[in-house]
């Protein structure tokens, strides 16, 4: 209202102006407006804005009215909702005081039962995980799930529920068992190592096997949500697979020893780390194969010696009997050397025939020698052998500190095995040696002692002395 | 306590592969040292016997000839006495050295075991610790043993030869 009161005074002012302006300059532009006309003119337009303004005035007035209506209309509304909530609040509160009643209630009235529900899902909880690494579990599938499901369920379980918990144990206890083929997918069992279905061969729940070439395989449960099977990396040695092959081809109702790895798998893949003979051999270095080298030249020699000499003792004891002289062995080259000296006196005779002995000698003897400096050789190498492997040990301590034996590992192993290697390669020369050693003893025996008696018997008999 | 099979299974079981070479040689040895036992014992007298005899039957005691002779007959007794001594002896020798294979291969099982379990499990261990040490107490007890009837063996021998040349006297 009071802005409204403004304007008008200030039109009036404007009024006022404009018409002195005109009052000046009437003189200038025309004479023929008369200054009347004007008042009339603003006093017209004066009484129009008004009534204008009056119309507009009536039109903020209604649209007032209106408005405070409909914000009482919105206040009731307002009103009528709070009241509802205050209801249904009240009545939320009901149904939580009913409800924790009924609880209190079917607790009192659950009683022992509640408490073997909670047993029920704990056992159930705990014998889920073992039924899902199961290696049964390829074969009898969903029985893990339903033992979740049940393990996590809030409402009272049903009698079928209650079931799952005891067949799923006994059914664990029957596949304990059993030896059953059965097919699965299995990572690894492909050409290049995809996941294929195979035919596999479990004993119990501990080994399984693929029929076609008797790959143990192993669960996988670290690391991944859903356990599967995998061909084992390395297998175990040729023993385990051939007792494997021979359940796998054995009849119903057969015998057979067959290889179970109570840690199912783990105890078989440790077993497929062990390193094989020949792996065994390589760790030893190049000192081990220095050792077997020797092994293998003192081994040749003793048997080449044992078979001359064995045969040469053979040659000998026979011309022992005969004596018939030749030039087919020692003894024989003895009675020769007799043969071409018997008209001489018995003193040159004597020095003949000693010569021949000697000449003989080193032949008996020869590579002897050889196998014995060998076969001392072989401990000491294999000596060596381990003061290296110490050596690489405590480099490998100075550099990383002793904390991993594993970083040690190939430095022990040099230094054992070229000490077994050493033995390995000692005894048997040692052996073969003393064999040799006595042999040529023998044979040296025979020439030594012999040589000169059977010739006096022979001259004995020529003559006919006796 | 009685030493039954089953205690001997179980002790050849832990001493592992090698204690099975040791047992084999052991027994080798001990049949060598009895037959030769058994030889000084009682074939030898015979061998002995035989030999005197044909001495004695000769009319001729006396010449170079003889003493050849003498000395190959003499020969003949000493290499039947000689026999297996020197295996025997071999045997003896070895089974040290067998036994210390026994160690060392045990203790190669030992770091195995250390390498696979990363050297946590004492008890899991103790396999190749008996592996190691069994086969050495064993390759000494069969060396010791082998000895106290080794060692006098030589001088047996010579004895029993020299007994021989005693009794073939030169006329």
């Amino acid at each position: 209202m009071k802005n409204f009161n403004k304007t008008l005074q200030t039109l009036g002012a404007a009024a006022l102006i404009a018409g002195s302006a005109f009052t000046f300059a009437a003189p200038a532009v025309a004479q023929d407006v008369s200054l009347s006309d004007i008042l009339r003119r603003v006093q017209q337009d004066s009484q129009q804005m008004s009534a204008e303004d009056q119309r507009r005035l009536q039109e903020f007035r209604s649209e007032t009215a209106e408005q405070q209506s409909r914000m009482s209309q919105a206040r009731s509304e307002l009103q009528a909702a709070e009241a509802r909530g205050a209801q249904l609040s009240a009545r939320f509160d009901e149904n939580e005081r009913q409800l924790s009643e009924l609880s209190a209630e079917l607790e009192t009235q659950a009683g022992d039962f509640g408490e073997l529900l909670g047993q029920f899902r704990t056992a159930a909880g705990e014998t889920m995980p073992i039924i899902r690494e199961s290696l049964a579990n390829f074969e009898y599938s969903g029985r893990a799930e339903q033992l979740a499901e049940v393990a996590e369920a809030r409402s009272l379980p049903t009698r079928e529920d209650l079931d799952r918990l005891p067949n799923a144990m006994l059914q664990e206890m029957i596949a304990q068992s059993e030896v059953k083929t059965f097919t699965a997918p299995v990572a690894g069992a492909g050409p290049e190592g995809e996941v294929v279905e195979t035919e596999l061969m479990r004993v119990g729940i501990f080994t399984a096997a693929t029929t076609n070439g008797a790959d143990f395989v192993e669960v996988i449960t670290d690391d991944v949500d859903e356990p599967y099977l995998r061909v084992l990396k390395a297998q175990p040695s040729g023993s385990f697979a051939s007792a494997m092959r021979s359940l796998i081809n054995s009849e119903p109702g057969e015998t057979v020893i067959t290889p179970i790895d109570p840690s199912k798998g783990d105890l078989f893949a440790v077993a497929g780390e062990m390193p094989n003979l020949q792996q065994r051999i390589e760790q030893g270095g190049p000192v081990g194969a220095v050792i077997l080298v020797l092994l293998a030249i003192g081994a040749a020699f003793a048997i080449f010696k044992i078979v001359t000499l064995f045969l040469m003792g053979s040659a000998m004891r026979r011309t022992a009997k005969t004596r018939k002289a030749g030039t087919g062995n020692p003894l024989a080259r003895v009675f020769e050397a007799y043969e071409q000296n018997k008209h001489q006196d018995l003193e040159s005779l004597e020095l003949k025939l000693d010569e021949q002995i000697l000449r003989e000698s080193p032949k008996i003897e020869r590579f002897n020698d050889v196998v014995k400096v060998l076969a001392a050789v072989a401990p000491l190498l294999g000596l060596l052998g381990t003061v290296i492997g110490m050596i690489i040990t405590f480099t490998a301590i100075t550099n990383f500190g002793a904390g991993d034996p594993k970083l040690m590992a190939g430095g022990i192993s040099v230094a054992l095995m070229t000490t077994v290697l050493g033995l390995v390669a000692a005894i048997p020369l040692l052996l073969l040696h003393a064999i040799a050693s006595s042999m040529a003893r023998g044979n040296q025996q025979i020439l030594d002692e012999q040589a000169a008696g059977l010739v006096a018997e022979r001259a004995e008999s020529n003559t006919g002395v006796a | 306590m009685g030493l039954g099979l089953n205690e001997l299974e179980d002790f050849l079981a832990r001493g592992g592969p090698v204690l099975l070479v040791i047992m084999v040689a052991t027994f080798i040895m001990w049949a060598l040292i009895l037959e030769r036992l058994f030889y000084f014992r009682f074939a030898h007298k015979t061998v002995a016997r035989e030999a005197v005899d044909e001495w004695n039957a000769r009319s001729d005691r006396k010449s170079v000839l003889a003493h050849w002779v003498r000395d190959k007959l003499i020969s003949e007794v000493r290499m039947k006495a000689e026999t297996n001594v020197q295996m025997t002896k071999a045997m003896v020798a070895l089974a040290p050295l067998l036994g210390l294979l026994g160690t060392v291969t045990g203790m190669v099982a030992v770091f195995d075991v250390m390498a696979i379990t990363d050297g946590a499990d004492a008890r899991s261990m103790s396999g190749g610790v008996s592996q190691a040490t069994i086969p050495t107490m064993a390759g000494m007890v069969a060396s010791i043993s082998g000895i106290l009837f080794t060692s006098g063996m030589d001088r047996k021998v010579s004895r029993l030869v020299q007994g021989v040349e005693d009794e073939m006297e030169i006329v």
